[in-house]
């Protein structure tokens, strides 16, 4: 089966430094994958490279056995939707008219959205429950509100692989959960990858079942949260000590930074 | 809404006539042909004027040979004025500024700088050109004038050119300067230019001739244009008015009858139809429709005849639409009196040859 | 998921996907009776009913008997009927192309002379009045394809600067258009000051006015209105889109680069156009698709058609009142739609302080 993703010796520079060097990595349909990494790693760069918004400097992405290189923005679009951190958006836009933005790489230029648009961006909101919020302006929502209105806008693009950046970074921590849950039960529907890239280590390895973690540009460990996530790789990756305790509940990786040097008790 | 632009668009061809020069660019080459047979009936049958006995006859040279002729009439002036009897130069003279403060001249000024093509065109026509060391960038005529340095105009000067000069007098129309020139210990003298009533200009002259000391030149063009003045005054004594009239000087742009051109209009009796607007002001094509001039005179060129808006004002049916050759009006010196005399044999070419 | 979704018992809100009616005849309504006003209204004072007839007698079955002055008739349809029509398609002409600036630029403050082609449209207009080329050649007036040539020179000269392999980014755009627009200013300037004193004409030009305005123009202009119309309104779904960063939007499949070259290309044509038969009027094309939004909301498959609309009356009454408040005089256009314009402009700066992108 094609596999989903396939990443070929993918560098990136930019201004003459080397943000991404020599990635080759594969992912397969209905992977729901977590790119984690400390910042600067270059966990953004390399959504935007496989999402066709940057040029590699070297190197070939392909998605579902094409070349993303040669498809044009809309044929691009219908493979792969994107959910960018903190995008500047229209405060006057109105929330169903923001979703239904998903239908575009659906449509001809002269073709206007009809009813069939409309059902699959009603759809998408109540999946996201943000139906309730169709009238508003997105400039007139909350954080988490907005957050779930791009996962609408996504989920309405209807396209096998997802990627999203740090979709619970600006959220609280009711939010985080539930965006995740919706992130997840979207991706079961799918018939493709889901990338996320998070920097919330305990929250990725809860949700995902494959773990990317970079470092300096380059792979530094991949495999499932438990494999990846161990004491030794952080402490390498992040130059961080922690202590790791299995999730009461799941049993998944829970990490904690261990205090500096002024913690409150001893 | 568009629809009905559409509509009206298409109506509104259905009758047009060919698409009009938009602005004027040039004057045209020649005037336009004067009046037909068919006169306006405003004047009643005039009465044989008696031409009053001194100097000239009403002569509105056909411009072509302007400035030979101009010539002719300027050296007849300074031949006869051999003839008369002397006037002396007395000195010291005492002109007074448009502020009322007196200037004081003891002598004639070697060196004048005048920013004011009046005071040039005077200056040469009394023999005096050859004090005038600077002058402003628009001055065209004498010919003898090319040879006198520019230096910038009233509204950009270039004042170093001006301090470097050395002038003795310095001569403005406009205030801007006056401050900073006499600053500078420059003499200057700032005399408003005539908007009211160009009889004045006689006046002018005179007052040229007192400074430079050449009274008996500046006192016989003086009288000369008085002369032809009161030439055409007493023609048109008879009558109680002329024509109407609309000066065009550029995009539908017309004089008041409170400017110097609004003056001729009245002195030659002609009803302005913009006689309301105040100084120069844009006035509305509808306007000149309804008012229906019965002669038009465009500085800049044609832009009437052709236009299918002014078909039926009896300027263009009488194809009484004149283009003067040269803006003698637009200067107030000694030639101004050639434009007057132009429109007067224009309009009324049964009076004046 | 599946049950949730078949059990949507309430739905909170309705969504509304219908065109607003009721706005749009009320807007339709507002501007037949403001050409209707303009059409009775001017200089010279024409009875009302002999303005219907003059009107209707134009049409090829019907006849109506003549009992008016010849004045009125070409008062009417030689100099009143034709300032109507060129004033609606300039008025329209600004207000599109300010409406596809302000949703490709992503700011409110952009209007049609953003980038450049009011300053080359001035120069090509300067050049053409100051050099003594005759007006007319062959039958066909230079004015306006000097003004035309000049704008689209501009712009396509900030273009090719602010322009990198990687695409077009916008501010540099603005910038370009900047300098390029203080570049032919300057030049236009000196040439003024270098000529003869007398720019009576030229100003006159610059600040824009319908004085003489011919059927010809109309009919000129007519063409490249309808097409740029028709182009930008296609292109009204894909400009929705547009405002999301431009990322985002390449994201969900537009092509970024072709649209900001279509729409920039068919803005331009469209301001140069009605530039060059026109002059220089400010603020229509602010004013215009800013009311438009404030009726019919930020969707542009609403605004591009309503801006036109409303922009039109917004010049055609700007006219009228050019036209009347001195009679028999006229004021250029330009300062009365400065006087309402300077006013919505300050008015949206200070709305707009903490939204500016």
């Amino acid at each position: 089966m094609t596999p989903a993703i396939t990443l070929k010796k993918l560098s990136f520079s930019y201004n003459g430094v080397s943000v991404i060097s020599d990635i080759n990595i594969q992912f397969n349909n209905q992977e729901m994958v977590s790119i984690v990494g400390p910042n600067g790693a270059g966990k953004t760069t390399l959504l935007k490279l496989i999402g066709g918004l940057l040029t590699p400097s070297q190197g070939t992405i392909c998605a579902l056995g094409k070349r993303i290189d040669t498809l044009n923005s809309k044929d691009k679009a219908r493979l792969i939707s994107i959910v960018p951190q903190n995008p500047r958006l229209p405060d006057k836009m109105k929330v169903v008219d923001f979703v239904m933005l998903g239908r575009n790489p659906h449509l001809a230029l002269l073709e206007w959205e009809g009813e069939n648009d409309l059902n699959k961006a009603v759809k998408s909101m109540e999946l996201t429950e943000t139906y309730v919020l169709a009238e508003r302006e997105l400039g007139q929502i909350s954080g988490g509100e907005l957050q779930r209105a791009m996962l609408a806008m996504a989920i309405t693009q209807n396209s096998p692989i997802m990627l999203l950046d740090e979709p619970t970074s600006n959220l609280d921590l009711s939010h985080q959960g539930k965006v995740m849950d919706l992130i997840k039960n979207d991706h079961r529907q799918r018939v493709g990858a889901t990338l996320i890239a998070i920097h919330d280590l305990t929250l990725a390895a809860q949700y995902t079942d494959r773990m990317i973690l970079i470092s300096e540009g380059r792979i530094f460990a991949d495999g499932t949260p438990e494999m990846v996530l161990t004491e030794s790789n952080i402490e390498q990756a992040y130059g961080a000590k922690v202590t790791i305790l299995p999730h009461p509940s799941g049993g998944s990786p829970v990490i904690l930074p261990v205090s500096g040097e002024y913690p409150r008790t001893e | 809404m568009l629809f009905i632009t559409l509509v009206m668009i298409a109506l509104g061809c259905t009758n047009s006539k060919e698409p009009q020069k938009p602005l004027p660019s040039e004057p045209a080459s020649a005037p336009i042909e004067t009046i037909s047979t068919t006169k306006p009936p405003i004047l009643p049958a005039p009465a044989a004027p008696a031409l009053p006995a001194p100097t000239a006859t009403i002569r509105a040279d056909i411009p072509g040979k302007s400035s030979a002729t101009n010539k002719r009439l300027f050296s007849k002036h300074i031949e006869r004025a051999k003839e008369q009897p002397k006037l002396f130069a007395e000195f010291p003279v005492s002109i007074p500024d448009r502020y009322g403060k007196e200037i004081i001249f003891d002598e004639a000024p070697e060196r004048i700088i005048a920013f004011d093509s009046a005071a040039i065109e005077t200056l040469f026509a009394i023999g005096e050109g050859h004090r005038v060391i600077g002058t402003h960038d628009y001055v065209i005529y004498p010919p003898e004038a090319s040879d006198v340095m520019r230096v910038g105009d009233a509204f950009n000067m270039d004042i170093e050119a001006v301090l470097n000069l050395e002038p003795d007098l310095v001569y403005l129309f406009y205030p801007t300067y006056k401050d900073q020139l006499e600053d500078a210990g420059l003499k200057v003298l700032l005399i408003e230019t005539i908007e009211d009533d160009f009889k004045k200009m006689a006046d002018h002259f005179r007052m040229w001739g007192a400074i430079t000391g050449a009274v008996n030149n500046s006192e016989s063009i003086a009288e000369d244009f008085e002369a032809r003045v009161e030439i055409i005054e007493t023609a048109l004594a008879p009558f109680e008015s002329g024509p109407s009239v609309f000066q065009d000087v550029g995009s539908f742009w017309t004089p008041g009858n409170d400017t110097l051109v609004g003056n001729v209009f009245e002195v030659l009796k002609l009803v302005n139809i913009a006689s309301e607007v105040k100084g120069y002001a844009q006035i509305s094509p509808e306007v000149i429709v309804e008012r229906n001039p019965q002669y038009i005179i465009s500085s800049y060129g044609d832009i009437f005849s052709t236009d299918p808006a002014f078909a039926e004002v009896l300027a263009i049916k009488n194809r009484a639409v004149f283009v003067p050759n040269e803006d003698y009006l637009s200067v107030s010196g000694p030639r101004f009196i050639l434009g007057v005399e132009e429109m007067a044999k224009l309009i009324y070419p049964g009076i004046f040859k | 998921m599946q049950q949730d979704i078949d059990n949507k018992s309430e739905k909170a809100y309705v969504v509304n996907l219908s065109f607003p009616w009721i706005r749009t005849a009320f807007c339709l309504l507002a501007a037949f009776i403001c050409c209707i006003l303009a059409a009775l209204i001017g200089s010279v004072t024409i009875a009302p009913d002999a303005a219907i007839a003059i009107t209707f007698t134009r049409l090829p079955f019907i006849e109506i008997k003549n009992d008016w002055p010849v004045s009125w008739n070409i008062i009417l349809w030689e100099l009143r009927y034709p300032r109507i029509a060129l004033a609606m398609l300039v008025g329209a002409a600004l207000s599109v192309s300010g409406a596809t600036y302000q949703g490709l630029f992503r700011n409110p403050l952009a209007d049609p002379y953003l980038i450049g082609v009011a300053s080359g449209a001035a120069l090509g207009a300067t050049i053409v009045f100051l050099s003594g080329i005759p007006s007319v050649i062959a039958g066909i007036s230079i004015l306006p394809i000097a003004a035309f040539i000049g704008g689209i020179g501009a712009v396509t000269a900030a273009y090719t600067l602010a322009r990198r392999s990687t695409g077009t980014p916008l501010t540099t755009l603005i910038l370009a258009g900047v300098a390029i627009g203080s570049f032919t200013t300057a030049v236009a300037s000196i040439l003024m000051l270098r000529s003869d004193p007398d720019l009576r004409p030229i100003l006159s030009w610059l600040m824009g006015g319908f004085i003489r305005a011919q059927w010809s123009q109309s009919l000129y202009l007519l063409p490249y209105l309808i097409l740029g119309f028709t182009v930008v309104f296609t292109y009204s779904r894909i400009l929705n889109a547009m405002q999301l960063e431009e990322e985002y939007a390449s994201s969900v499949g537009v092509n970024v680069e072709k649209t900001k070259k279509i729409l920039i290309l068919t803005a331009t044509v469209i301001t140069a156009a009605a530039v060059s038969f026109s002059g220089l009027i400010g603020f229509v094309g602010l004013v215009a698709p800013h009311t438009a939004r404030l009726i019919w909301g930020s969707d542009f498959r609403n605004l591009i058609p309503m801006s036109a609309l409303l922009g039109g009356c917004f010049l055609v009454l700007s006219d009228l009142v050019a036209r009347t408040i001195v009679s028999p005089g006229e004021l250029p256009v330009g300062i009365i739609t400065s006087l309402v314009g300077a006013p919505f402009f300050i008015y949206l700066l200070v709305k707009n302080r903490s939204n500016i992108q």
